[in-house]
């Protein structure tokens, strides 16, 4: 490829795609942990109950007026890591039970390995 | 990401993430159109080590948990820009070939090998393979969500070194999986995964003679086009569109090389009926096959010489402990002609064979942690069975198990070991 060797102009097509979502609006944040209900949230992968179990014991420490709901003794149905298929449909119905059923004011996920 | 689903109806949310998985996390939030999260990162790992170490990790984050509660602020901009699927974006290089492949492979592009530049006049002579429009978006990949379009495909076709009549199949592979995924196949485990997943492709049918995708010897190695540049630009499209890199977010410990192009065509010289009529469609289809497996594994077998001895040995490497069952998926079993030749003089019919490798493949329920998100989906009379004497199959049901005939001469079967999702097929739409 002698030729393809020398210096020329090239313009070429980028092969990644387009990213086009709807930006997100995060929740409200809270102020203060007292006398607010905290969910913890496992996704099953191993020892992430045995965290969020130990953050529990802390916070009630820090803060005696704290509920705290464990969705994975309370709801195991809620024990999987990210859902298949497309991220709008995965969780939205899940996540409604959770906020009609146990209405907390904040929820701590532990992910990953 | 779940912790963005309860973001959306209006709970805040703190979520810990190990530092390893930090680009994993950012990467699907962005994706998912969040400009910034309440992370708090831990030192990975916490899966694997003892009770008193992730307990010891615990106390190292507390306060940051509680700052993230109570204080956190989002730092990002949400970006309004106004972007378009079609036509796809440009770059300009003033340099040599060399020049070129550099640029792409650091923009993490490419698989590492060289590339043919895709220019507009080589991307416009590849969609000349196919009847569907350019503009067309077929999907969103996970986890960067990117936009698909069918000139995205063929945009990497050129890179991958096809030629433009294997866009037929690329295109129709494509949408076999945006509606799987729409009905939860799970692609996007297969490009995020600690696991070593990768789809194959199996071209079934007419088509697969008419470009020339082989179904012999050496199927699954070098030498043949359209095998490595099909698959090949099957996996650079997943990969730069899914913005699935190694090592972030693409989190494979060891990956596989399949990840670099796994293609395959099927023989129909099958006994049973080829893959395609397996999975519901006729002979004369001309049909392209999905599965994302975990491992390939050889099945060895010079001695036996009845169908019983060699389908004894097959099942008893089916027998692994990553069990397909775990992950919602199944087994191809790929017979060498030798050994199917064999096991049809014996009068096996494909239920037999189903049957008998459902039963002689199993795993000892010992060797199972009950533990983990695959767990919930064991049957109950697995779950619930005597560890001492319990033996798990590796699928559901025999007939998860489907039976191909592929490769040369030789006395060797491949096991093709499912992860994540089943194997599916779609019409192949020229």
């Amino acid at each position: 490829m002698a030729e393809a060797q020398e210096v020329v102009d090239w313009e070429l097509l980028v092969p990644e795609g387009v990213v086009i979502q709807e930006p997100l609006k995060l929740a409200s944040r809270i102020t203060s942990l007292e006398g607010k209900t905290i969910g913890l949230r496992w996704n099953g992968k191993p020892n992430g109950e045995i965290l969020l179990n130990k953050v529990a014991d802390l916070l009630k420490e820090k803060v005696h007026s704290l509920k705290i709901i464990k969705f994975y003794e309370v709801e195991r149905s809620t024990i999987h890591t990210e859902a298949p298929g497309p991220p709008a449909q995965s969780v939205e119905a899940e996540a409604k039970m959770i906020k009609e059923k146990y209405k907390p004011d904040l929820v701590i996920g532990s992910q990953a390995d | 990401m779940y912790q963005l689903g309860i973001e959306k109806i209006g709970i805040p949310t703190v979520t810990i993430v190990t530092n390893e998985f930090m680009g994993l996390a950012r990467s699907t939030m962005k994706g998912q159109g969040a400009p910034d999260m309440a992370f708090v990162e831990i030192q990975h790992p916490v899966g694997g080590i003892r009770k008193e170490e992730v307990e010891a990790k615990a106390k190292t984050i507390i306060d940051d948990i509680i700052q993230k509660a109570t204080s956190w602020k989002s730092a990002a901009d949400v970006s309004t820009a106004k972007e378009s699927y079609y036509p796809a974006k440009t770059v300009k290089i003033r340099g040599t070939y060399d020049d070129v492949n550099e640029f792409y492979f650091k923009q993490k592009w490419t698989d590492g090998f060289p590339i043919i530049p895709p220019t507009k006049e080589k991307v416009k002579a590849m969609l000349a393979g196919t009847s569907t429009p350019p503009d067309k978006v077929i999907m969103k990949i996970p986890p960067r969500e990117g936009g698909l379009t069918v000139e995205g495909i063929a945009i990497n076709a050129v890179m991958a070194g096809c030629k433009p009549e294997y866009m037929q199949v690329l295109v129709s592979a494509f949408e076999l999986i945006s509606k799987a995924y729409d009905r939860k196949w799970d692609l996007r485990q297969t490009q995020v995964t600690t696991n070593p997943a990768s789809i194959m492709l199996i071209v079934s049918g007419p088509i697969a003679k008419e470009i020339g995708v082989h179904s012999g010897a050496g199927l699954l190695g070098p030498g043949y086009h359209a095998n490595a540049t099909l698959g090949r630009a099957f996996q650079t499209t997943l990969r730069n569109v899914g913005g699935a890199h190694s090592p972030s977010p693409n989190q494979a410990t060891h990956g596989q090389s399949g990840e670099f192009s796994m293609c395959i065509a099927e023989s129909d010289e099958n006994p049973w009926g080829p893959l395609r009529t397996q999975l519901g469609f006729k002979k004369e289809d001309s049909v392209v096959i999905a599965f994302p497996i975990f491992q390939r594994r050889n099945v060895n077998d010079h001695w036996n010489t009845t169908g019983k001895g060699i389908l004894a040995n097959i099942g008893q490497e089916m027998a692994v402990i990553e069990n397909p069952m775990l992950r919602s998926s199944g087994i191809v079993l790929l017979l060498g002609p030798e050994h199917a030749s064999t096991i049809i003089k014996d009068k096996w019919d494909l239920a037999n064979v189903r049957r008998f490798l459902y039963e002689w493949g199993r795993v000892p329920l010992s060797r199972f942690t009950p533990s983990g998100s695959g767990w919930a989906a064991i049957p109950k009379w697995i779950a619930e069975a005597p560890e001492a004497t319990c033996m798990v199959p590796v699928v559901n049901r025999s007939e998860d198990i489907l039976v191909g005939v592929a490769g040369g001469a030789g006395k060797h079967s491949v096991i093709l070991i499912g992860g994540y999702a089943e194997a599916i097929g779609g019409l192949i739409k020229k």
